[in-house]
């Protein structure tokens, strides 16, 4: 399989930092009571996480070992500062609706853990390749999360009112954590289901080949 | 370990590589910050467009120590007198939220001669830095507690004390954010008492 596409299947779905390495929940359940904050959270970690990657590959041969931990807070730090003043000069609602979890982004175990398990590993491309897939996985659970959360708790879609009927409990974090765990449920049995699948078609793969050789 | 030895180390270059990067780090913010920093003026712009939905003329009210208010948990931080329309525009900052306070934009609306206040007509939360619910609480769950506001009748973290409906109990408890909502309710009464002492005591 080609790197890249291996690359981007493993952030949006196979190593899913939300739904299968269950990462970053802390955001997670703060903010996918409302879908239209979790889009936004999302995307702002889609571009703080493929920067944060760039810039830790660019720089992996120039930072020592000891010190590569507090080299990779610094330019997080840095990289959400600017997210932060970008968002509160440009979309004041969106910097507004994200309130405290966006500076908690510096410590975001996805962003942390793809800087130290990858792109200080990896060359410049795959390793921004590698943030924008798991940025985007991040982004599509904690939306769709986010829309279930919004439609059970307010009746609503991304603000739009849908039905005047709503379920008090999933617009606060114990619903969205119920959520959370359903969506990690759901995911994982769809995930080895199509492992299970694929697992049986290579085994009756090797089977036939087999099969033929011994005919032949 | 000698000086010489010691700018060979590791550990030498383990320090050049840090402040290195904080240096460059820094510089990068400071430059950006030149260019993005939301000035004061534009963060009243916003709010009141927030508020009105367009510009409106006002005129700033000057020497606010000289208003010395009773209650003790909301500083206001400006004051405005709205011409088109008679009202006072409140920027006000509510204490005792959850992580620290809550400052709001708020509209005290006054009587058609101006001499006692009618209640609030808005309420906007300009920023609440601590507050991490503070998403939790909509536009409707604040205009809600603009029309429970009434003057002489204290706010206590989103309702009338001692006057709760369970319509009320409900929409304080729905948001998650009770604390936040005190700091919101703080400030609330802290700029209808501004006004009453700025009117001179007629409200």
């Amino acid at each position: 399989m080609n790197k890249y596409k291996r690359i981007t299947l493993d952030g949006l779905i196979f190593q899913n930092p939300t739904l299968m390495l269950v990462l970053g929940t802390c955001p997670t359940l703060g903010l996918i009571s409302s879908a239209s904050s979790a889009a936004g959270m999302g995307l702002t970690v889609v571009v703080i996480l493929t920067l944060s990657n760039i810039i830790i590959s660019a720089l992996k041969k120039v930072i020592p070992n000891e010190v590569r931990i507090p080299c990779y807070i610094v330019i997080i730090a840095t990289l959400v500062t600017f997210a932060r003043m970008l968002l509160e000069k440009f979309v004041p609602d969106l910097y507004d609706s994200l309130g405290g979890f966006l500076a908690l982004i510096v410590v975001n175990c996805i962003i942390l853990g793809r800087a130290e398990a990858f792109a200080n590993k990896h060359t410049i491309i795959e390793s921004a390749v590698d943030g924008i897939a798991n940025g985007l996985g991040f982004t599509c659970a904690l939306t769709v999360m986010g829309i279930v959360c919004e439609f059970l708790g307010n009746g609503s879609i991304f603000g739009l009112q849908i039905m005047s009927f709503s379920i008090g409990i999933f617009s606060m974090p114990a619903g969205s954590f119920m959520i959370y765990g359903i969506s990690i449920a759901l995911f994982t049995y769809i995930i080895n289901l199509f492992e299970q699948k694929k697992r049986v078609k290579e085994n009756q793969l090797v089977r036939e080949n087999l099969l033929n050789k011994e005919a032949a | 370990m000698t000086v010489k030895q010691f700018f060979k180390s590791k550990t030498f270059k383990c320090i050049v590589v840090l402040l290195s990067i904080l240096l460059v780090c820094g510089i990068f913010l400071t430059v950006m910050y030149g260019f993005l920093e939301v000035s004061a003026e534009e963060r009243f712009s916003r709010a009141v467009k927030k508020i009105y939905g367009h510009d409106v003329e006002t005129v700033e009210i000057e020497n606010l120590n000289d208003y010395t208010t009773k209650f003790k948990y909301s500083q206001v931080l400006k004051a405005y007198e709205v011409v088109d329309d008679g009202n006072y525009l409140i920027n006000v900052t509510g204490k005792e939220g959850f992580g620290g306070s809550v400052t709001c934009w708020i509209v005290v609306e006054m009587s058609e001669d101006g001499s006692a206040i009618e209640g609030i007509m808005k309420i906007v939360i300009e920023k609440a830095p601590g507050e991490s619910y503070i998403s939790k609480i909509s536009q409707s769950h604040l205009d809600q507690l603009a029309k429970k506001a009434e003057y002489g009748k204290e706010l206590m973290g989103g309702f009338i004390h001692n006057s709760t409906t369970k319509h009320d109990e409900d929409d304080y408890v729905k948001t998650g954010a009770s604390y936040s909502m005190r700091a919101i309710s703080n400030a609330v009464n802290g700029a209808m008492d501004f006004v009453a002492e700025y009117i001179g005591g007629n409200a």
